[in-house]
């Protein structure tokens, strides 16, 4: 209440969602499309739980988010008061730090610090929580200076490179100039430290093959010649086949998680290991680094060396592309639209730096193969929690950020309807997000699962109950339409994509179609899985 | 291998939550604690921890907590075996 009240005569844009998790969402949709941090808020109880699930995507995502819940008055807590939950407690592991604040006094102070420590060295999602009392204090007496740990050994690397990463640095170009068949294997943090330019130079002087992880793509120039795209579980073949011939990796802000390396003992069996990360913790966690280098990226690339030479790699990975290019246009006999189609279709009629975000699941997966990113920072989806519902209120934020950008939300049919009360917002403030409803009328990578890997049995996987999702858009004070046909596909999404109103198209797709390639679950990412069940190569 | 490390820590809400929180994520044991507060917001803590993995899985991730001001490893030593 009392904050709401300050709201009123306040200065600060506030949106209202119809559920704390689509506020949540919809801020770390601004934070990410913006590399900044955004502000979330829950009343106590309840509303801070409802918050919780976003938070720890934001943690497993590394995304700059301040989180302020309220809180019973301090006279009350501990006392099992009404709404009161112990939101500190159920912080603590899917947040960098989280704030009680005691006393008014002590209000600006933390308010600062946990704005600050968002963004400082690797992001994530810093918790505030907030008692009514502090709420209704006045701010009388000199705010008090919080005192702080002098920290000893954190972070000392953020903005010199000190003699540790110096002599990383030096072993790592020793590495470099006696690798035969080097790859660059390029993460989110890439991005998130500013140095997407840097990273660029890096290939260009080099001519080094890259690969991307899902949180990675867009970061290499779409038309660097050995771009060579996804790796991983549902990678393109030459990232994958590339990696585990390589005999250095050169990780730049990556984590090496268990979806990008496949299984780990025999991922990239023959290479050595270059690591830069800004949060030493990565380094060695799922693999040795022989050359460590725990520092900001913006700082290292530009000392690493650039005159190698691996002509004959060069040519290899050049051949592993030809060998797998893929046609995906639309023939004029298909009857069924394919998801993978469908997107690249939709990628061609986008600006370079327009947004997509997603859900989760198997269009999630064909986003990420089959359009075209410039930056990260168009490509919201969730990664490292893999949060059904992210989409739309990701693309709320995404769109209150970017006004001048068209923001598509590819939504899962299962996925859409977890945040789907968030179509109330959409019409409320006009935004104006394109909303793609992917329906295959299940839960389609479940079901993937479930048919190659347990023998077919189909467990509640099964959506052919849906509603008729363009009704209920209209309902909500949108305009929709399906699309069922292979023959409306450009028309209805050159409609689309010119609205300036909130919009939906309702996609109906087979059930059938799956995402390829796909490395089964612990397994060397060398044996993909393509459509016909055959392990390539 | 079982390790003796000692944190120096600002005594906080929730610091000892987290620090055992880490341990227990991370997949060490804890066999011993100990700790002695010191004025009014500093607080040492040794604890006696047993693991399969490299000690600087845990180290690394303590390092990362906002109330942590330093660490120090004192002992390592192999565990005993079991009867
Ligand atoms: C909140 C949440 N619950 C459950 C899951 C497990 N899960 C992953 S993908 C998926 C199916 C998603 O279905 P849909 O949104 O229709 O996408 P599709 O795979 O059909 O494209 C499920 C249930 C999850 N990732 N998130
Ligand atoms: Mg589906």
């Amino acid at each position: 209440m009392p904050l709401y009240d300050a709201m009123l005569d306040s200065p600060v844009s506030h949106y209202l969602t119809r559920h704390e998790q689509g506020a949540a969402f919809a801020a770390i949709g601004q934070a990410r499309s913006s590399n900044q941090t955004a502000v979330c808020i829950g009343t106590s109880g309840p509303g801070a739980t409802n918050l919780l699930t976003a938070v720890a995507d934001a943690k497993l995502d590394s995304v700059p988010l301040l989180v302020l819940t309220g809180q019973v008055p301090t006279s009350a807590m501990g006392s099992d008061a009404f709404q009161e939950v112990d939101v500190l407690g159920l912080s603590l592991s899917i947040t960098k730090h989280s704030f009680v604040v005691e006393r008014i006094e002590q209000l600006p102070e933390i308010l600062q610090s946990a704005w600050d420590l968002t963004i400082e060295g690797r992001p994530g999602p810093v918790l505030v929580d907030i008692p009514k009392d502090v709420f209704l204090a006045e701010l009388n007496a000199q705010p008090e200076t919080v005192s702080k740990p002098g920290k000893e050994n954190f972070n000392s690397s953020i903005n010199e490179l000190d003699n540790n990463n110096l002599q990383s640095i030096a072993i790592a170009n020793q590495l470099l100039k006696s690798s035969q068949k080097p790859v660059l294997y390029v993460g989110g943090g890439v991005v998130m430290g500013h140095a997407q330019q840097a990273l660029n130079e890096f290939l260009q002087d080099t001519g080094m093959p890259a690969v991307s992880t899902l949180k990675g793509l867009g970061t290499v120039d779409k038309d660097y010649a050995l771009n060579l795209g996804m790796l991983g579980m549902h990678g393109l073949p030459p990232a994958n086949y590339a990696v585990q011939e390589a005999d250095l990796l050169l990780v730049a802000g990556a984590r090496l998680d268990d979806r990008a390396t496949g299984k780990l003992n025999e991922f990239a069996p023959n290479a050595k290991l270059i690591h830069i990360d800004i949060d030493a913790a990565e380094i060695g966690k799922r693999r040795a680094a022989d050359a460590a280098i725990k520092a900001d990226i913006k700082q290292v690339l530009p000392k690493l060396c650039r005159e190698i030479q691996f002509a004959d790699w060069q040519a290899r990975c050049a051949n592993l592309q030809q060998q797998y290019q893929q046609n995906y246009v639309f023939s004029p006999q298909e009857q069924q639209i394919s998801g993978p189609k469908l997107l690249r279709m939709l990628s061609n009629k986008l600006n370079h730096s327009d947004i997509v975000c997603c859900d989760v699941g198997q269009h999630q997966m064909w986003v990420a193969q089959h359009i075209q990113f410039s930056s990260p920072t168009s490509h919201l989806s969730s990664g490292g929690l893999g949060t059904m519902g992210f989409g739309l209120p990701a693309a709320i934020g995404a769109q209150l950020e970017n006004p001048q950008k068209n923001v598509v939300a590819v939504c899962g049919d299962g996925s859409f309807m977890m945040n789907i009360q968030e179509l109330a917002t959409l019409n409320r403030y006009r935004i104006p997000v394109k909303i793609l409803v992917m329906d295959n009328q299940r839960l389609g990578m479940v079901k993937q699962w479930q048919e190659l890997f347990n023998e077919e049995r189909y467990s509640e996987t099964n959506l052919s109950d849906n509603p008729e999702f363009s009704k209920v858009a209209q309902a909500f004070g949108l305009e929709a339409d399906v699309l069922e046909s292979v023959a409306d596909v450009e028309a209805k999404l050159d409609w689309f994509l010119q609205s300036d109103s909130p919009s939906l198209l309702h996609v109906r797709l087979s059930s059938q179609e799956n995402v390829w390639p796909i490395v089964p679950p612990n397994t060397a990412n060398h044996n993909m899985m393509e459509e016909h069940h055959a392990i390539s190569n | 291998m079982q390790y003796q490390i000692e944190l120096q820590l600002h005594n906080q809400p929730a610091v000892l939550e987290r620090v055992l929180q880490v341990v227990r994520y991370r997949q060490f044991h804890l066999e011993g604690m100990q700790m002695q507060p010191e004025g009014q917001d500093k607080l040492t803590v040794q604890l006696k921890v047993s693991g399969q993995h490299s000690i600087n899985i845990l180290t690394s991730q303590l390092n990362k907590l906002y109330d942590l001001a330093r660490l120090t490893i004192q002992h390592e030593m192999p565990l005993k075996a079991t009867a």
